[in-house]
């Protein structure tokens, strides 16, 4: 079932159109990836998405559990800039923000001490947000977003400006989430993160679509495959012996990497193999998002 | 009302409650105004107001009906003791100050009327001296002379009768004064506006710019609306108001009643409703036009010229207040004080030193109340745009444009 349901936004600043005709689902109980490279209007997206600026044109709306009479609170927002009530103490900033999402106080100051605790700040609950380093300022900014257990949670770059233990946290704490019935609206730039986590990614460069869909489909649809090779001999002659059907080719001492162009298929690939190189082990697989999202990106600006 | 609105009232309220900016300018404010209070009467003080004491070696035995006389007077410049221990030894607490003086009196009295009565005395002011010697004077020479006319065989009863004391008593002459009591209560509910709305203004000014810049706006945002959220601080705000004004409010009249003794005249419902009118609307005046500056500019830093005439509009009245005092009822201030960002303390200032008719009171209410609705309404709407727009101030005819949409 659909959880919203955005159509033809189109959104200009100044003259510069930064949201081009976009249109997506997300559907209930899946994490979805709204990615693309910074600048690509996925803030942009995002701030209409959740009314903070109005579209020039085009609509968004969101099925009658996430929000109805107009209240968003069934919605959690991590915005992607990191802000807090600098003098206010930690719970209070969370039993606040719960409130606001009509939680009883104390029933959010509970679930506040929870969170906190699972997120290794329990110490610190009492401590000004001022008194606290960046990422755990942005944990508990985390913790706000979701503190109310929402239908849908809306995460702008969560992972930006985490070290790799506290992203990882991250990652196991968003895939939670989903778990208990959250579905997941996740806004990055970061492609490896997102496509551990995603199962439908919808990828915009310089405002306009460029993927949109199931990730395995994509990956499937794109055709490709990526080869890595270990070998002993002169790694020249693949080159040669490969020609146009494959691309990105990378040579390092004793190991290469490259895509086998669409319709070229291990089997054939194999045939293909020059007897001076002596292969000593073959990888296959599906190329990276973020491989996908240069090629694709590179096409469509050609187009 | 919607209870998001109170959700932000209290959230403003307690917080701001615990800021030091807040404790300081409340407490720090009555501070200044006892010291004002203070400092004059403590001044005045050192000039003559106690009495001296001063010990009487009374070797001609007079002593008693001395100091009944001395006391029956209505005056408070000396007050006699009977000397108990040797003048050497009065002499020497004199010098040391911990007596203010002593005199002594032989026998017969009448020989004084040859040359003074010496007080021996340490004191720096020698006027309070002067002034203990001028009442000892009268009413020994009174004393002396009933003394002398009883020897010579008049009846006391008579001798009393016609040597009845003739006394001077100063009258002030002046125009039909306001006395001070009339004119400090509007000057200070007047005083207290201002600043009260000030500090408040501009801490809701500086709350929303921060939210602003560290962008925690959107996720408020994302859980009520905008009119909730203005709503919600301008009534958190009014609640710091009100706690700051209760506690110089109540400062200000202990000093004034107990320690500079200026009695608080009665207070007629109709003062009261107005004074209670100024200061509501002229706190949401004036906070929402500092409200819709916040929202309006790029961030805290940033204050143009124009911003800046806006932040000082409501102490420009403290200006005039000279003026005021001088003519209160001069037409040029009668028309300003309905300008409406100054219409609370430019009356409040008139109706200290002058009857201000109720028809201008009235008019002037309804005006300030018109203006103030006007005000919250474009902060409300300033608010809306403002909030979410980055990275620019708005100019102010994008204000004008947006304040009446």
């Amino acid at each position: 079932m659909e959880i919203l349901k955005v159509d033809q936004l189109e959104k200009s600043f100044r003259g510069n159109k930064v949201v081009k005709d976009l249109s997506f689902r997300v559907n209930e109980g899946e994490i979805m990836g709204l990615l693309g490279p910074n600048g690509a209007g996925k803030t942009t997206t995002i701030r209409i998405v959740m009314g903070i600026i109005g579209p020039d044109s085009g609509s968004v709306k969101f099925s009658p559990q996430v929000k109805d009479n107009d209240s968003k609170r069934k919605i959690g927002y991590l915005p992607e800039e990191r802000g807090l009530y600098e003098d206010a103490r930690t719970i209070e900033v969370l039993e606040y923000l719960g409130n606001l999402k009509g939680m009883a106080r104390n029933v959010a100051r509970m679930k506040a001490k929870e969170w906190l605790k699972k997120l290794d700040l329990g110490a610190l609950e009492n401590d000004k947000i001022s008194e606290l380093s960046k990422g755990m300022a942005q944990k508990v900014q985390f913790i706000a977003s979701i503190i109310h257990e929402p239908e849908l949670a809306i995460l702008d770059e969560p992972f930006a400006g985490l070290d790799p233990v506290n992203q990882d946290l991250f990652k196991e704490i968003v895939a939670e989430l989903r778990k208990s019935g959250t579905t997941i609206l996740l806004s990055s730039h970061r492609m490896n993160m997102v496509e551990e986590l995603c199962e439908r990614v919808f990828m915009i460069h310089e405002g306009e679509e460029v993927l949109n869909g199931n990730l395995e489909k994509i990956k499937e649809e794109f055709g490709k495959e990526l080869v890595e090779l270990k070998f002993e001999g002169d790694g020249i002659l693949l080159r040669e012996s490969f020609g146009d059907r494959i691309s990105d080719l990378e040579i390092k001492d004793g190991s290469a990497s490259f895509y086998t162009e669409k319709g070229f298929s291990p089997n054939e690939f194999l045939k293909y193999l020059p007897d001076a190189v002596d292969v000593k082990e073959i990888k296959l697989g599906k190329p990276p998002l973020h491989d996908i999202f240069v090629a694709k990106a590179k096409g469509g600006s050609h187009e | 009302m919607n209870n998001d609105i109170f959700k932000v009232a209290r959230w403003e309220f307690t917080q701001n409650l615990k800021s030091k900016t807040f404790l300081i300018l409340t407490v720090v404010i009555p501070i200044i105004i006892v010291i004002i209070g203070f400092v004059p009467n403590f001044l005045a003080f050192q000039g003559s107001e106690e009495p001296v004491t001063l010990y009487v070696i009374d070797k001609a035995g007079v002593f008693k009906p001395l100091n009944n006389s001395v006391n029956s007077l209505d005056q408070d410049v000396v007050n006699l003791e009977l000397a108990e221990s040797e003048e050497s030894e009065l002499r020497q607490r004199a010098i040391e100050k911990e007596i203010d003086g002593y005199f002594v009196l032989n026998e017969p009295l009448s020989s004084y009327q040859e040359g003074p009565v010496q007080i021996f005395s340490n004191l720096d002011s020698n006027s309070r001296l002067v002034e203990a010697g001028k009442v000892l004077s009268s009413v020994l020479t009174r004393l002396v002379g009933t003394e002398n006319l009883q020897e010579n065989g008049y009846e006391p009863g008579k001798i009393f009768a016609l040597t009845r004391p003739i006394n001077f008593s100063p009258v002030k002459l002046e125009e039909e004064s306001r006395s001070l009591g009339q004119f400090v209560l509007p000057f200070g509910v007047a005083m207290m506006i201002v600043l009260s709305s000030m500090f408040q203004g501009s801490m809701v000014m500086i709350g929303i710019g921060k939210e602003k810049s560290n962008r925690i706006v959107e996720i408020v945002l994302s859980s009520i609306d905008s009119f909730e959220m203005i709503a919600g601080k301008l009534l958190g705000f009014a609640g710091l108001g009100l706690a700051q004004i209760t506690l110089w409010g109540g400062v200000g009249l202990v000093v004034l009643t107990q320690i500079i003794d200026i009695p608080i005249g009665p207070v007629s419902p109709f003062q009261g409703f107005y004074y209670l009118f100024y200061f509501v609307m002229g706190y949401l005046m004036i906070a929402s036009i500092y409200a819709l500056l916040g929202a309006s500019a790029k961030d805290i830093q940033s204050s143009s010229q124009t911003r800046g005439v806006f932040v000082l509009l409501p102490i420009i009245p403290i200006y005039f207040s000279a003026a005021i005092v001088n003519s209160p009822e001069a037409l040029w201030v009668r028309l300003v004080s309905f300008f409406p960002p100054f219409i609370p303390t430019m009356m409040l200032m008139r109706s200290a030193f002058s009857e201000v008719p109720a028809w201008e009171i009235l008019l002037s209410l309804v005006v300030l109340g018109g203006f103030t609705y006007l005000m919250v309404r474009a902060a409300t709407k300033v608010f809306r745009v403002g909030m979410l727009m980055y990275g620019k101030d708005m100019s102010i005819s994008e204000i004008a444009r947006w304040a009446r949409n």
